[in-house]
């Protein structure tokens, strides 16, 4: 657990060290706090209509897909392709750490970026607060169980595209062309019927954000999205291996 | 303490090492020697784990460094020939790092610190990012990082390549005294590296172990003598007693007949001497005929004179 | 394991190795496809089923198969397929299939056909022969606005409605209720329900037989009958046709007594008896002759008599309501006392009651100008009671101080509450009480209103200063780092 933690530790002063965090997080704030901020808009204008301004941003717009997958293929790019192209690699895999230490340190790395870039989002719940006294914070609980479960998943992603590539142009092209065909399935869904189309939707992942979003946790979600991260942080810790058979 | 078993690595289809066997214990300060792509940095990869091996097995302490990885690696530090290091972090970052990697923690990863930090004199850049300091420096943080959890051996791949002529000295030097309380494995394709520092040599080429000994036996398998190979229609007491009788020889062993008759030897002269034309003449004179005379140019020296002419072609280079 | 063991599963079989992990995700996720929970995080239990209609799902002897017909952007569409989800996490015998009337129009047509469907836009429940669909208007309300936009939903009564449904397929007794005649009654329920034909036609919805019993006469109450209603008297009860009521009830019938205060004819300004006190004074509930007025819950300023009840008990006849704060709206109430029973083996339960504020107006002189004062009951009143027979389980009884409760003018007027308890009191009553209606849920929409400097403000906060902070951070840490 230490030797992880300490690989943890190297991946999150590599981030916080370097201006690239803080760009990601600038943008990650401005886009959301402009978001939130059209729809608190809209939603003083009109009859309101049934939707809450926190639903929307989280899992409710084209934003927060764009936005999950742009930070998690950044804050994942560069763990593995980085190691590889310095040749750190030969130093860090010659010492007495397991590869399962070393992926999940960096998962671990990833997803504490990851989550504090979504508490900063807190504010905008203390700010409807404010304006709105009866407030149910259920669905609010489960959006961010929904945005942080969906995360470890696009970030094992990231780290499996990122053990295997050479640089981290290639990491981000695989990561995003993995995470958006997973989005994909929700067009699939739409196109199909009949059992084919209740399997795409047991996988389609806005259904799963708006089951979050409303304040539903269904064990199905749960399950897919946590045994997907485990499926790419295995295959992750597999291609360590393989590379030193290669 | 260090044993490989018939190493064998392929890159595809092309050979790294083959059949790579040899035994250190130890103590020992061991150099492998051998020209650039001999498979030295491969060797040294199976040894750490950083690459399995496709047949064979390395043991550290008797732990398989595939089977028990983890193990057998506590027991290593290891500086690679690149020796990267992480850019963007300072010095003391990056062997804290290091340390706890290694499974250090609280004292005695600070002490250690402290300890490589003076042993391998970087004090001065310790608050610096690593991605700033000199080659030199370079090489010594690696060498600390080697260090950082005292392991009782140290497999080094080139450790002086691409220094200055001081810092060589340095370096040496400092592999010199950590010697006395690790056994030390160094690479190079320089002989008088080995000469300068080791008390056993590796010898290694186009990915087959071809020497393996003292300095000393080195020196001695080098000297210049002629090896030949003859066949003499006559028996063996015949055979033996006209080479007694030529003064050059050094010594000769008696082979076994491949079938064609007569008797088969191989035969050292002394050193520097020629011995084929006085061979003739005496079988000549006693009217034997000679079946087969060869000159036998060994792996060995050619692989020596490689190194020599590399050595005085980058010597030249500087 | 051998290091060659290892090698050759290490070397060559990565492609093995990700087959095995490929396959043990689809049987993890396969599992957790066939068999899951949900859970609602949602303070209001927005998503969560009623206790009964767990209870329903976990008794399920048969299998009921499901077809839902509709397009799969219906507006409906989402909560359907939640709710039956939700259905289906509570029992395995619920089979689901949705049919598209676009895509699958061959199956859908069949399953029209087969089941005698003429809604286009339906669920459909059938358990072994019996089936019974259930429209879109049934599960869904809608908000007319008058704009010509589109109609907003504005509640979901799916699960109520399915449940019944199921009901109905699995459960099929009709119940025979009768209501009495021949005393003036408010409601005409013999052919078109005249005044209570909302009341009417959702009874019939639910199966029961609606029949009318002229009591004038009478010497016995009908076999057949499940429950007889009184409600909506002006004439009042002979003793005779108080006796045959009380002979039925004590025998194990039920009553449900809806009884308003009564009026002197010609003289409106004196109250008269329903002819019913006896039998309410012998199981321990006075019928008090007085109006009741609540100022705390009335329904418009100046109109005291027409209010909402407050205080629910937890019987499950109205637990629902209460739970879902789903008022009950009264109009010309009078207030019912709970006093001693002439047996123990009578006991009256409270319902429904009154604010603490409300009083029961004794004096009719005053009714231009009400005030509470020493004449008048104090209270908080009972509005609705509940009479247990411990020595005969099987009767029944509920008494109400106020008929109006079940008339269209007030179930159009209030929000729903109404029908629900009235068709809750008759499940109960019919001893078919696991079928009590749940509540709608209300599709929630959270109102937001800023002013424009607030917007601003809003703007200046989190889309300039607040992400600037960020972006401030890493310059200084950047540099700091270069030093
Ligand atoms: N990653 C690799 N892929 C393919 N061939 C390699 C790789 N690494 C080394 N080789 C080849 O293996 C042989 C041995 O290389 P190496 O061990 O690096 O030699 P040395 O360290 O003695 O210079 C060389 O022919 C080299 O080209
Ligand atoms: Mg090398």
């Amino acid at each position: 657990m230490n030797k992880l933690l300490a690989i943890t530790k190297k991946e999150l002063l590599h981030y916080f060290y370097s201006p690239m965090a803080y760009v990601v997080l600038w943008a990650f704030l401005l886009i959301n706090g402009f978001l939130f901020y059209v729809i608190l808009s809209a939603l003083s204008k009109t009859a309101s209509p049934p939707v809450s301004p926190l639903s929307i941003i989280f899992g409710g717009s084209f934003f927060f897909y764009l936005l999950t997958i742009v930070i998690t293929v950044v804050v994942t790019m560069r763990l593995g392709a980085e190691e590889r192209k310095q040749g750190t690699f030969e130093t860090l895999l010659t010492s007495p750490i397991s590869d399962f230490e070393i992926v999940m340190g960096k998962f671990l790395a990833a997803f504490i970026f990851y989550v504090v870039a979504w508490l900063f989002t807190l504010i905008y719940v203390f700010i409807v607060k404010a304006y709105q006294k009866d407030l149910d914070f259920g669905p609010i609980i489960s959006s961010y169980l929904g945005t942080l479960l969906l995360g470890m998943f696009f970030i094992s992603i990231g780290l499996f595209s990122s053990m295997i590539s050479k640089n981290q142009i290639v990491s981000a092209v695989i990561a995003t062309l993995i995470m958006t065909m997973l989005l994909g399935i929700t067009f699939l869904e739409f196109i199909s019927s009949g059992v084919t189309r209740e399997i795409f939707h047991y996988f389609d992942i806005l259904t799963i954000m708006d089951n979050f979003s409303k304040g539903i946790v269904d064990s199905r979600n749960l399950i897919y999205l946590l045994s997907g991260t485990a499926f790419f942080i295995a295959l992750s810790e597999k291609s360590l291996e393989a590379r030193r058979w290669q | 303490m260090i044993e490989a078993i018939s190493l064998t690595k392929m890159y595809g289809t092309k050979k790294g090492v083959e059949n790579i066997s040899f035994k250190i214990d130890k103590g020992e300060i061991v150099g492998f020697l051998g020209p650039n792509g001999a498979g030295k940095t491969t060797t040294m990869r199976l040894l750490t784990g950083f690459l399995y091996p496709n047949d064979g097995d390395a043991y550290i302490e008797r732990n398989s460094i595939i089977e028990k990885p983890l193990i057998a690696r506590k027991y290593i530090g290891y500086l690679s020939e690149n020796n990267p290091l992480y850019e963007d972090l300072k010095v003391k970052e990056y062997l804290d790092f290091r340390g706890r990697v290694k499974g250090l923690k609280g004292k005695e990863l600070k002490n250690r610190i402290d300890y490589v930090v003076e042993k391998c004199e970087i004090r001065d850049v310790i608050s610096k990012l690593t991605g700033s300091c000199s080659k030199g420096y370079r090489q010594r943080i690696g060498i600390a990082d080697a260090l950082i959890n005292d392991p009782p051996i140290l497999i080094l791949d080139e450790p002086t390549q691409g220094l200055d002529p001081a810092q060589i000295y340095h370096t040496r030097e400092l592999i010199k005294s950590l010697s006395v309380e690790h056994t030390v494995i160094l690479s190079t394709h320089i002989l008088s590296e080995v000469e300068a520092i080791c008390s056993r040599v590796l010898l290694i080429q186009k990915g087959n172990l071809i020497f393996d000994g003292s300095l000393e036996e080195m020196k001695n398998a080098f000297k210049k003598n002629q090896v030949l190979d003859v066949t003499f229609l006559c028996d063996e007491t015949k055979g033996r007693e006209i080479l007694s009788s030529i003064k050059k020889i050094d010594r000769f062993e008696k082979l076994q007949n491949e079938g064609e008759g007569g008797s088969s030897f191989v035969i050292y002269s002394l050193e520097g001497e020629d011995i084929r034309e006085e061979i003739f003449w005496k079988c000549f004179e006693e009217r034997i005929p000679i079946l087969r005379l060869n000159e036998k140019k060994k792996s060995l020296e050619e692989a020596f004179l490689k190194i020599i002419s590399e050595e005085s072609k980058e010597e030249e280079i500087q | 394991m051998t290091s060659k063991r290892k090698r050759a599963m290490g070397g060559a079989n990565w492609s093995l190795f990700v087959l095995l992990l490929i396959a043990l995700f689809i049987i993890i996720n396969y599992l957790s496809f066939r068999h899951f929970k949900t859970y609602d995080t949602t303070f209001s239990d927005e998503f969560s089923l009623s206790p009964q209609t767990k209870k329903f799902l976990k008794e399920l002897k048969n299998d009921v198969e499901v077809y839902v017909l509709l397009p799969i952007g219906d507006v409906g569409y989402e909560k359907v397929s939640r709710l039956l989800d939700s259905f289906k996490v509570e029992s395995k015998r619920i089979k689901v299939e949705y049919v598209d009337p676009e895509r699958d129009k061959g199956r859908y047509e069949i399953l029209l056909k087969k089941y005698q469907v003429t809604n286009p836009d339906s669920v459909v429940f059938v358990s072994g022969d019996r089936s019974r669909w259930v429209e879109r208007d049934e599960f869904l309300e809608y908000e007319y606005s008058m704009f010509g936009e589109p109609p907003k939903m504005k509640g979901f009564k799916g699960e109520n409605s399915f449940l019944n449904a199921m009901y109905d397929v699995v459960d099929p007794r009709k119940p025979v209720i009768y209501f009495t005649v021949g005393h003036g009654e408010k409601f005409d329920f013999d052919e078109s329900g005249k005044g209570a034909s909302f009341f009417k036609e959702r009874l019939s919805k639910e199966g029961a037989v609606i029949k009318t019993l002229q009591t004038a006469g009478l010497k016995k109450v009908p076999d057949d009958a499940s429950l007889v209603i009184v409600a909506g008297l002006n004439i009042p009860f002979t003793k005779e046709e108080e006796g045959v009521l009380e002979r039925y009830y004590e025998e194990g019938g039920s009553l449900f007594l809806l009884i308003d205060p009564m009026f002197k004819e010609g003289n409106e300004i004196e109250f008269k008896d329903s002819g019913l006190e006896d039998l309410c004074k012998k199981y321990g509930l006075e019928l008090q002759n007085d109006l009741v007025v609540d100022p705390e819950a009335s329904l418009l300023e100046g109109r005291a008599q027409t209010f909402y009840g407050v205080d629910y008990s937890s019987h499950k006849i109205t637990y629902d309501l209460m739970k879902n704060k789903y008022p009950i709206l009264f109009t010309l109430a009078r207030s019912l006392n709970i006093v001693d029973p002439q047996s123990s083996d009578f006991k009256c339960e409270k319902l429904i009651s009154t604010s603490e504020k409300a009083w029961g107006e004794t004096n009719l002189k005053e009714l231009k100008n009400v005030k509470k004062d020493n004449e008048d009951y104090a209270g908080p009143l009972c509005l609705a009671s509940l009479i247990e027979n411990r020595k005969n389980e099987k009767s029944r009884m509920v008494v109400i101080g106020d008929s109006d409760i079940i008339s269209d003018g007030t179930i159009l007027s209030g929000l729903g509450g109404n029908t629900i308890f009235a068709l809750n009191v008759v499940h109960y009553l019919v001893k078919m009480e696991n079928r009590i209606s749940i509540p709608p849920k209300q599709i929630k929409s959270s109102s937001i209103v800023l002013t424009s400097t607030q917007i601003v403000t809003n703007f200046i906060v989190v889309v300039i200063i607040y992400p600037l902070i960020f972006a401030i951070l890493g310059v200084w840490v950047y540099f700091r780092r270069r030093r």
